[in-house]
């Protein structure tokens, strides 16, 4: 009977949540955009090379197209200097610009989410120590460590970064599980749980979730990098290990790296406040006393609890990851050429903005475009989630 | 209350000294030097460059002087140099916080280079923060107070637009249009309050929205509280429930964003220095970082992170200010 109730709750929640999410006008306008955008991206490339034979690197083979057009029937965005269709470029720069926003932030929730969690379980010195950490890691100007990050392994030394990836990742995520176990031995951490909730437990799931972690992000990544060079999985990881690595490919997938790596505090700060309020509350205890069990306790009441704001968290993330993206290829740092982000183009469009206001206009009315649907859609899942704040 | 402070202002001394060596870290990690050219130096050249500045000694003797150099250290007898703070001590000469020469910028000490540059960096932040304050806190006030009218949901669609334009190209806009189009402000450069009015805007545009979209949220949380509700029951006037009881509660997220914006905005500035070639300390650090200038790298984060943590303590000080049920132990 428990079990039961226990589920139509926890469905509720969510049907609940999306339903509010439905009448919010914004909110849909939002997912609307974000669609069309991502399937313009997603197939718009290959649909309009097949329709028009523009790719975002072609250049016109008559010297007299080589030159910017704007606007009109056969360049719907106009064209670039050298010729090339500005919507190709747009489109193709989308696929690189979404892809930075949603890779780093998959990185920084992988990061902060254990580091938070962790944090705000284990409490007393520990969480205090994690949390100094935290805060200076705040006070280091994060274009710093990007740029540091950018230099060591750009350029010929990404292979070096392909063999590190691995270690690096592993080495962080025994440190997580390093930090429990260790604990475990002075008194049992889940004390506020469950009896059952040793360390040994608790060191345990934290070193499954960190295997798992670590797996799905390396394929993330390098699917991804093989989905924006369109090459196949396979030749790109040999390409990885004979180190016949694309240059400007590999500032790509830097970044990732980079920009996730320096935006996961924030989300640990919020996942800890979250498991601090939450593990102590009334709703806790009483589901203990009707005799649900730890691991119920931790995926039925504990996870969906504090998912709410980390997914609310990591939808405003996206955003804000693809503008630092933006103001790094505006330094010159971001991605390079021949691949081209909204940001580059952006950023190259600035340049020529009195004469070919085009060139800005297109990539930065997308860019946005995008930006503002997302953060409608943030906004809106937050209301939707947590009604309280809603508007009463 | 005053032990609060005190602890938290030696703690920033600690922490400082480990960003600092984080940093050192980081920089050394990074490959390249700042003599590096295009042509390899002869050798006997490089040597003597790596004797001058220490480069030649173990790596953890380069960290304990540069350490001992920003922090205090005796002088050598044979040490040369005006920087830092020095002194007298039982028959030492002692040296403080000398963060020495600048490795690109010949004979400039570090201090002489923010101190030049600072001022143009913090001018135009501190004024695009009160911008944001006056426009961004007015206009989240009124939204708050009009909750669903036209007012409050054409202020908050700017709001999101102002958070979704990247200011390098919101800057470039505006001197089309302001300066190139109608002739009505000077397009970049120093010089003049009317030389200061773009920038500003440029960079305010984001913390506008921000800190509008924070007012109206923490405004619509306060005034359905119930403290709200007793003063309005005890028959004070609107005006006074809004301005002695509610804006002070209603803009603690507002305070509470303020310390980390303020450190963002004296440091990064870069983009309005570029586009209105300022000569600004945001540009001066991320080309030390781009040229290997470790000692003005050091100089800067350190300044930096130190300002950081006072704002915060600042902040955390106002808290028990604007909301009395904050105290501090």
């Amino acid at each position: 009977m428990a079990e039961e109730r226990e589920i139509i709750s926890g469905a509720s929640l969510w049907r609940d949540a999306w339903k509010r999410l439905l009448r919010n006008k914004l909110a849909v306008f939002g997912m609307l955009v974000l669609g069309i955008m991502l399937v313009a991206v997603i197939v718009g490339p290959q649909v309009l090379y097949l329709a028009t034979g523009y790719t975002a690197d072609a250049i016109p083979a008559d010297g007299n197209l080589i030159k910017s057009f704007p606007p009109s029937w056969a360049h719907l965005f106009g064209t670039d200097e050298a010729g090339r269709d500005l919507l190709a470029r747009v489109l193709q720069g989308g696929r690189i610009s979404l892809m930075v926003g949603i890779i780093s932030t998959i990185v920084s929730l992988a990061v902060g989410v254990s580091y938070g969690a962790i944090a705000g379980y284990l409490g007393g010195r520990i969480d205090n120590f994690m949390m100094r950490l935290v805060d200076i890691i705040y006070a280091i100007p994060y274009i710093l460590i990007v740029i540091v990050l950018l230099k060591v392994f750009g350029g010929s030394n990404t292979p070096i970064l392909v063999s590190w990836v691995p270690a690096i990742l592993t080495g962080f995520i025994l440190l997580l599980v390093g930090i429990p176990a260790a604990v475990a031995l002075y008194r049992n951490v889940g004390e506020y749980l469950d009896q059952r909730m040793r360390g040994f437990t608790l060191s345990f799931v934290s070193f499954i979730v960190g295997l798992v972690e670590t797996l799905l992000l390396v394929a993330i990544i390098w699917s991804a990098a093989s989905f924006v060079s369109s090459t196949s999985l396979g030749d790109r990881l040999s390409d990885f290990y004979t180190a016949k690595f694309d240059q400007s490919l590999s500032q790509i997938f830097l970044l990732f790296f980079a920009l996730g790596l320096v935006s996961w505090l924030t989300m640990a700060r919020v996942v800890r406040g979250q498991i601090l309020s939450l593990k102590n509350q009334e709703f806790v205890t009483a589901a203990r006393a009707t005799g649900v069990s730890t691991f119920g306790i931790i995926f039925k009441h504990l996870i969906p609890n504090a998912l709410g704001p980390v997914i609310v968290y990591a939808t405003l993330t996206v955003p804000s990851v693809m503008l630092t993206e933006a103001f790094l290829s505006f330094l010159g740092l971001g991605v390079q050429a021949p691949y081209a982000s909204w940001g580059s183009l952006a950023s190259d469009g600035i340049k020529n903005i009195a004469i070919y206001p085009w060139q800005l206009i297109a990539p930065s009315v997308t860019m946005a475009l995008t930006l503002f649907s997302l953060n409608f859609l943030g906004d809106g899942i937050r209301d939707a989630l947590d009604p309280q704040t809603r508007k009463f | 209350m005053l032990s609060f402070i005190l602890k938290r202002l030696l703690i920033i001394i600690p922490m400082a000294l480990i960003v600092v060596s984080v940093t050192w870290g980081l920089i050394r990690i990074a490959p390249g030097n700042f003599y590096d050219s295009d042509k390899p130096l002869p050798p006997a050249i490089e040597a003597n460059i790596k004797k001058k500045y220490g480069l030649d000694k173990p790596v953890w003797q380069q960290y304990l002087r540069t350490m001992g150099n920003i922090t205090c250290r005796t002088m050598d007898a044979d040490e040369k140099t005006e920087n830092g703070v020095q002194f007298g001590l039982f028959g030492y000469q002692m040296k403080c916080l000398d963060f020495g020469d600048s490795l690109k910028y010949q004979g400039q000490s570090v201090n002489e280079i923010i101190a030049r540059h600072l001022p143009y960096s913090a001018t135009i932040g501190l004024l695009a923060y009160l911008l944001a304050l006056i426009v961004g806190g007015t206009a989240g006030m009124i939204a708050a107070l009009r909750q669903n009218s036209s007012f409050d949901y054409i202020s908050m669609a700017i709001a999101m637009l102002g958070l979704s334009i990247p200011n390098f190209v919101l800057g470039p806009i505006l001197v089309i249009g302001l300066a190139l189009g109608i002739y009505l402000l000077p397009p970049a450069r120093w010089g003049g309050a009317s030389s200061l009015v773009l920038p500003v805007i440029t960079l305010s545009a984001i913390y506008a929205a921000y800190i509008a979209r924070l007012t109206r949220a923490g405004m619509l949380e306060i005034m359905r509280s119930d403290y709200i509700r007793t003063a309005r029951a005890k028959g004070l006037s609107e005006w006074t429930v809004l301005l002695k009881h509610a804006l002070r509660g209603g803009i603690i997220p507002v305070v509470s964003f303020t310390g980390p914006a303020l450190a963002a905005l004296l440091a990064g500035t870069v983009v309005v220095e570029r586009v209105f070639s300022i000569p600004g300390l945001g540009n001066i650090f991320i080309n030390a970082v781009l040229n290997r200038d470790d000692t003005l790298v050091i100089g800067i984060v350190a300044f930096l992170s130190i300002l950081i943590m006072i704002f915060n303590l600042i902040v955390d000080i106002s808290y028990g200010f604007l909301d009395p049920r904050i105290r501090y132990d």
